[in-house]
């Protein structure tokens, strides 16, 4: 019985439960534990059988704990090796907090994609919302605590939403079941926004443009990795082929790129540049064909490992220099020149040059709109495309590693971090080189080949030519100059539209508040007054009255009744 | 974490910054960038030519007009990153803004 139930558990379980004991042992034995898990646990699922379930009894519930197909398989497969990267990143630091959380963090969001029902989503979603603030308080700076507190209340509103949209959906459909969704009632819709959030939909971004770059130089790397892709499987699941993800996933790939050409902490261009990737793979969830959610789920594993690449190479050099303002950075290449190469081998995949790997993923989400002649759309993807190599291709190496030089002279990055890098490198080298290896594990079977000569040479046109434009704008002098700043944006809007609105209201209400005490004090004193001047003992109405008066006027008073009455 | 980055970086620094008189690097060189920036504009001006060997079927059929997709790059990325510079007079803010 035990066994059973032990080998029905989703995976994941294992890095959530051996997390707290891995983190207690001596420093190299724990971080031996604490690689060796994610390989297990990947181990672990591809001997399980492609197609397996297993529900338990709660109550009179039945909840399907673990579910294994063909799409959630892959998420699981990359989230375990996204584990194992940031583990071994992280494995010089002692801090045993953040180590227990990421284990934690990661465990959690791959038994969410196990999870077969709205329920225990729900239980795993908050679980990777608790669990993943611990890397941003981990920084132990002011600012952290607040971006921290920001984020938490943020994800915990996305879980909120979900269990609220779960009921709902209960009490319509009578099962828990986390299957197709839609948009056809108020649950749906309420579920839809909990995962919208997570996904960093527009104008529901602002927290990870605000967390992710106040996070550890190791937390980042986690954070990058599981949440907002958790969020795409979801949608994936419940909400493939609806139609208004199009507009929304096509926003996200054009809206934060102008954000990420003018900000300079570059662990928050690399935050919208996150936002961007995401757009791609909504429009492919949106589109919904079997092509499109291949493309999606391929984007999703390449960008992944490449995303992961990109904050390890940020997360070093601000390690090593103690800054990462693009401002204040410049000709690290000669100090650390193996995290510049993979740091540059990782900026290629993202801005999809052939033979890396977000050439053969994204490909697949541009055919597929391309396919179904969704014109608009496909131009702005277009668009975005040649955005990602601005902001990732070209500023993140560029202002880093090369530019004007800054004086700055560091050591290496630590060989644990380069060991990573490597592996995340060689990975996105492999995919592109070899795509069927990762278009073997996709959810609908594949037919599907990136290289052609035509889609070779108009990628390589679009990247060479807006490369070329750079060089252009750069030697005229017009790109912008990185500058010490903060750009505004949507987390403005509850960090100093709302307090200073709430303050405006507060003031407005103190001054209603005191005006109407005034009155009324002005009023209880003018009675008094009126009381006292008129009717005192010694005034005219106060002195004692003869009897007959008082008589004379009760008699008046009883003849005007009498009068009224008629 | 914070402090424990920037005492590593500042010991890094001190300990790293000015020592001796560095060796001359290819990339510091003018010629060197000259030479890179050739190359960027021969891979250009061949990823065009080689629009004239093959035959071409996009999904739209503008996209197989000849250089299509090497005219929009260029045009899109300077239309973005100019509109960026644009965007800065209306959301940048001193760094301390937040503080």
């Amino acid at each position: 019985m035990i066994d059973v139930f032990v080998s029905g558990l989703p995976p994941g379980v294992l890095l959530i439960v051996a997390a707290i004991p891995a983190v207690l042992l001596p420093h190299r034995l724990s971080q031996a534990v604490m690689m060796a898990l994610p390989i297990v646990g990947l181990a672990h699922l591809l001997q399980m059988p492609a197609d397996f379930s297993y529900s338990i009894e709660v109550f009179d519930y039945t909840l399907q704990i673990t579910r294994i197909d063909g799409l959630s398989r892959v998420f699981g497969i990359v989230f375990h090796i996204a584990a194992f990267l940031g583990v071994l990143y992280a494995s010089h630091q002692k801090d045993r907090l953040q180590a227990a959380a990421a284990l934690i963090y990661a465990g959690a969001a791959i038994a969410a994609v196990f999870a077969g029902d709205l329920m225990t989503l729900f239980v795993w979603w908050e679980l990777t919302a608790v669990s993943s603030v611990f890397l941003v308080w981990a920084s132990r700076t002011e600012a952290a605590l607040k971006a921290g507190q920001r984020y938490l209340i943020i994800q915990v509103m996305s879980g909120l939403l979900l269990l609220a949209g779960a009921i709902l959906l209960y009490r319509d459909s009578g099962t828990l079941a986390f299957e197709h969704i839609g948009l056809e009632s108020a649950g749906g819709w309420l579920v839809f926004l909990s995962f919208g959030i997570k996904a960093a939909f527009p104008l529901l971004h602002g927290w990870m443009k605000d967390a992710y770059p106040e996070a550890t130089v190791t937390g980042t790397v986690f954070l990058s990795g599981f949440t907002t892709k958790l969020a795409i499987y979801a949608l994936a699941r419940g909400y493939a082929g609806t139609d208004i993800l199009i507009p929304i996933g096509v926003t996200m790939t054009a809206f934060p790129i102008f954000f990420a050409v003018i900000e300079n902490d570059l662990r928050r261009v690399l935050s919208y540049s996150l936002n961007n990737q995401l757009g791609f793979m909504v429009v492919g969830v949106g589109v919904g064909t079997e092509l499109a959610l291949n493309g999606t789920v391929a984007h999703v594993f390449a960008h992944v490992i490449y995303k992961a690449l990109l904050f390890m190479a940020m997360g070093a050099v601000l390690f090593r220099t103690g800054t990462i303002k693009a401002s204040e950075l410049g000709g690290l290449y000669k100090s650390m020149p193996w995290t510049a190469f993979f740091c540059i081998i990782g900026s290629l995949s993202i801005s999809g040059f052939p033979l890396t790997s977000g050439f053969v993923s994204k490909s697949m989400v541009l055919s597929a709109v391309g396919h179904e002649h969704l014109l608009i759309i496909s131009m702005v993807l277009l668009f975005a495309s040649a955005g990602v190599l601005d902001h990732s291709g070209i500023k993140i190496p560029f202002f880093s590693f090369f530019a004007h030089d800054s004086g700055i002279r560091v050591k290496e990055a630590p060989i644990n971090m380069r060991l990573a890098m490597g592996i995340a490198a060689a990975f996105c080298i492999g995919i592109g080189v070899f795509p069927e290896y990762l278009y073997a594990i996709l959810p609908y079977p594949v037919e599907y080949s990136p290289y052609t000569v035509s889609h070779v040479v108009t990628v390589l046109q679009l990247l060479l030519f807006a490369a070329l434009a750079f060089v252009v704008l750069w030697k005229t002098g017009l790109y912008p100059p990185e500058l010490r700043s903060v750009i505004l944006d949507i987390d403005w809007t509850w960090r100093r539209l709302l307090p200073a609105a709430w303050s405006g209201v507060s003031e407005v209400w103190l001054m209603g508040q005191r005006w109407f005490l005034g009155t009324a004090d002005r009023s209880r004193l003018a009675v008094l007054d009126f009381t006292r001047a008129h009717l005192s003992p010694w005034t005219r109405f106060g002195e004692p009255w003869p009897t007959g008066v008082t008589a004379m006027w009760a008699a008046v008073l009883l003849f005007a009744y009498l009068l009224l009455s008629f | 974490m914070a402090d424990e980055i920037s005492r590593n970086g500042n010991q890094e620094r001190q300990a790293l910054h000015g020592a001796a008189a560095e060796e001359d690097r290819w990339l510091d060189r003018p010629s060197s960038i000259n030479l890179i920036i050739k190359i960027l504009v021969a891979a250009c001006v061949l990823s065009v030519l080689a629009d004239f060997f093959y035959h071409k079927h996009a999904d739209y059929s503008f996209q197989d007009w000849i250089a299509f997709d090497a005219v929009f790059g260029f045009v899109a990325y300077v239309g973005l990153v100019m509109t960026a510079k644009g965007l800065r007079r209306l959301l940048m803010r001193d760094e301390d803004y937040y503080d």
